[in-house]
């Protein structure tokens, strides 16, 4: 009994230096900014800080700017699924292509590395309502009063989700490439023996074969749209209005901006919850749709 | 025998973790014993946002060389949101900074809040009431001052005095929004607006202006952003974006992200509103080239109403947990009489009535002084009027938000200050 302590003893004191790590920057800090959300403590050093319980998450849904950061992160999510739809038609051309395949490969790839900001700057040039490629093009081909994209509330949001869905198509298709390379040959053959068209072999073989990496990008890829706001940050700050502002960056104004760092950390609380809805939601759904070879 | 091996070997592990222990607590008494007391030698390290090279660096080498004893570092932080981040995380963890800069009175307050700033009523050997006037005020915080405001900040109109010549237009020097308006019409051409504003993010001039005499509050404890005043000033700034078409229009200048300092250098407009600091730029004409010469105007008034006075600002603290408050305390006395002069050529002008206010004005212009207008350029730095008060950073966002939405033809005036009155006074319910 004793050896077998001194066993579990040395085991514990070699995992010891991990669990120290995870506890100091990860567990604590969770834990911390729960307990935060219940306080009205304003930043490092407040004096005045008390115990006010639920009043965050009551003034939450008083709050209309919070409000509209929930519907405008629902608007957000929207490019998601578009990019990672996308993405599998790409990488099944990229795929099938025989020359230029890997340059266009990295082409896909490139927005990815770049910079936000520097993609943010780009994109602003790009969709200038008066004199953007992207509007004089529109105009060129007759339609007279095209959208003002980042200028308006009522388009700066599918703006922000059409960059993004560029932004994150080239990741999704590396993935998705490199998930095509395990589809037996052997499988499309036979269907193509039995007489199946090209895109009939894609939906009802391809697809399933790759749909758990599908599940992985979505999975990813919503979790991601929750907590990042840099693009947004960059691009708009949040406005016109207040018409792009989401979750993620209303915690950081909050925290950093205005230093209610306890009712940033309720909202962050409340984010936290949504994420793990979501997530859990995609997991049910997965049964009915993945197939795992 | 073999529990015997076991018990060395678990010895031998735990030695290192004693070892590393120690060293690690070895290191961290080291460290703080390097920090407060190594030959005697005072440092002193002094935060601010104006980079080192644009005169910081001249005025602690100048301090340096006539205080051998005390030796003062500069360490730069970016005056946005992460820089002040920045900054207070220093004073958190309080090792690496004596001296601060506060930009704004919000900053501050945050500070004094989390008792990171020593308070300077313990030192009577300074009046800053009388050196700094009463605009010193706006940076009393429970009536007492945890810093020094040192420079006169002056937000004005660059105005291309080529082009106003050209139009036949005098350099107003006192004038109204609806003069203002005027001019701005008569400055577009094809090729060029009439005004353009420099983006600070703040409250802008013309909310500043119309509730200087009223207040944002009103006597009821309620928001007054439903004066006269503002429905006229909204309508003003309206009516140049979209019918004169004097001013691009708010939602193109956010899409775009157009720089409105560049425009004007590029002479794509006539007036430019901003502030003092600009001048860096004017005055750099091999990186910013121009061939037209700039006058200055105030910001103008509604009628009847008074001006926005120059507020004072580069607050200079000191941190609360420093090791040697009397040498920092020095160092702002000196800093603030004139020490700073080196900042000049950057628009910074001393705000102490004893410091050399000339000199520092023919030092900010020295070998361009021909491309301005020099007496308007001084009357800038003479301004005098009513203190604005200082609006929390909420009401000041929520302001621009309803204001972006009104300008970008999303809601009517009206609804525009429905809205900003109801935001309001729901945050000042809270």
């Amino acid at each position: 009994m004793g050896w077998m302590r001194r066993q579990r003893l040395i085991g514990y004191l070699f995992i010891l230096p991990s669990i120290i790590g995870v506890l100091t920057f990860f567990t604590f800090p969770l834990l911390f900014s729960v307990i935060l959300a219940f306080t009205n403590w304003s930043g490092p050093g407040g004096i005045n800080t008390e115990f006010i319980g639920t009043t965050n998450f009551i003034n939450m849904f008083n709050d209309s700017i919070f409000l509209t950061t929930i519907k405008n992160t629902g608007i957000y999510l929207l490019h998601v699924p578009i990019s990672v739809g996308l993405a599998f038609i790409v990488a099944i051309i990229l795929n099938r292509m025989v020359y230029m395949r890997n340059t266009l490969r990295a082409m896909f790839f490139l927005p990815y590395i770049t910079s936000s900001i520097a993609i943010a700057f780009v994109w602003m040039l790009l969709l200038s309502p008066s004199n953007g490629p992207v509007n004089e093009t529109l105009r060129a081909i007759g339609i007279t009063n095209p959208p003002s994209w980042l200028a308006s509330g009522d388009t700066a949001m599918h703006a922000i989700n059409l960059m993004s869905v560029w932004f994150i198509l080239g990741f999704n298709v590396i993935i998705f490439l490199a998930a095509l390379q395990n589809v037996p040959a052997e499988l499309e053959e036979a269907a193509r023996v039995d007489g199946a068209k090209f895109w009939h072999i894609q939906l009802f073989i391809t697809f399933p074969l790759v749909s758990p990496i599908t599940f992985f990008l979505l999975i990813i890829g919503f979790i991601n749209t929750f907590k990042n706001f840099g693009l947004i940050h960059a691009l708009t700050g949040g406005g016109p209005g207040d018409s792009t502002n989401v979750l993620a960056l209303y915690v950081y104004q909050n925290a950093f901006r205005y230093y209610e760092l306890g009712y940033a950390s309720a909202i962050a609380v409340i984010l936290f919850i949504i994420i793990l809805i979501v997530t859990l939601i995609q997991w049910y759904i997965q049964r009915k749709w993945v197939y795992y070879q | 025998m073999k529990k015997h091996k076991y018990r060395i070997k678990s010895f031998l592990l735990i030695v290192p973790c004693f070892i590393v222990f120690a060293f690690l607590i070895g290191c961290n008494s080291e460290g703080s014993q390097n920090g407060s007391a190594s030959n005697d030698e005072v440092v002193l390290y002094l935060w601010g946002g104006v980079p080192a090279e644009a005169g910081p660096q001249e005025v602690v080498d100048q301090w340096n060389e006539e205080n051998p004893d005390i030796k003062v570092e500069y360490t730069r932080f970016v005056n946005d949101d992460d820089g002040n981040l920045r900054l207070n995380t220093a004073l958190q963890t309080g090792d690496s900074v004596d001296l601060f800069m506060s930009y704004a009175p919000n900053y501050l307050q945050d500070r004094v809040e989390s008792g990171f700033v020593l308070d300077l009523a313990q030192f009577d050997d300074y009046d800053i009431d009388e050196k700094m006037g009463e605009e010193a005020q706006l940076w009393k915080i429970d009536d007492t001052y945890y810093g020094v405001p040192t420079k006169q900040s002056a937000n004005f109109i660059y105005l291309n005095k080529t082009a106003l010549d050209e139009a036949g237009l005098p350099i107003p020097e006192q004038w109204t929004w609806t003069e203002f308006k005027e001019y701005a019409e008569k400055l577009t051409t094809d090729t060029r607006l009439g005004y353009s504003q420099f983006d600070t993010g703040g409250t802008p001039e013309y909310v500043t202006s119309a509730l200087i005499d009223e207040g944002y509050v009103n006597a009821e404890g309620t928001s007054n952003f439903d004066h006269e005043n503002m429905t006229e000033a909204l309508e003003i700034m309206y009516g140049m974006m979209h019918v004169d078409q004097s001013m691009m229009p708010l939602g193109e200048q956010i899409a775009t992200g157009a720089a409105a300092d560049q425009m004007f250098f590029n002479e794509e407009v006539a007036m430019l509103g901003a502030f003092e600091g600009l001048l860096r730029m004017t005055n750099d004409i091999e990186e910013y080239p121009r061939d037209f010469e700039i006058a200055f105007a105030p910001f103008p008034t509604f009628d009847g109403g008074s001006q926005v006075a120059p507020i004072l600002g580069d607050t200079l603290s000191i941190a609360a947990n420093t090791d040697y408050p009397e040498e920092a305390w020095e160092f702002i006395k000196w800093y603030s009489e004139g020490g700073m002069l080196p900042l000049a050529s950057g628009g910074r002008v001393p705000a102490s009535k004893d410091a050399p206010v000339d000199e520092a004005i023919t030092q900010m212009v020295e070998g361009v002084e021909d491309t301005y207008d020099m007496p308007s350029l001084e009357r800038m730095f003479n301004q005098s009027g009513v203190t604005a008060d200082v609006m929390p950073l909420q009401i000041v966002d929520l302001l621009n938000q309803e204001l972006e939405r009104y300008f970008i033809g999303e809601q009517d005036a009206d609804q525009t200050i429905e809205n900003l009155v109801d935001r309001h006074n729901q945050y000042l319910e809270n």
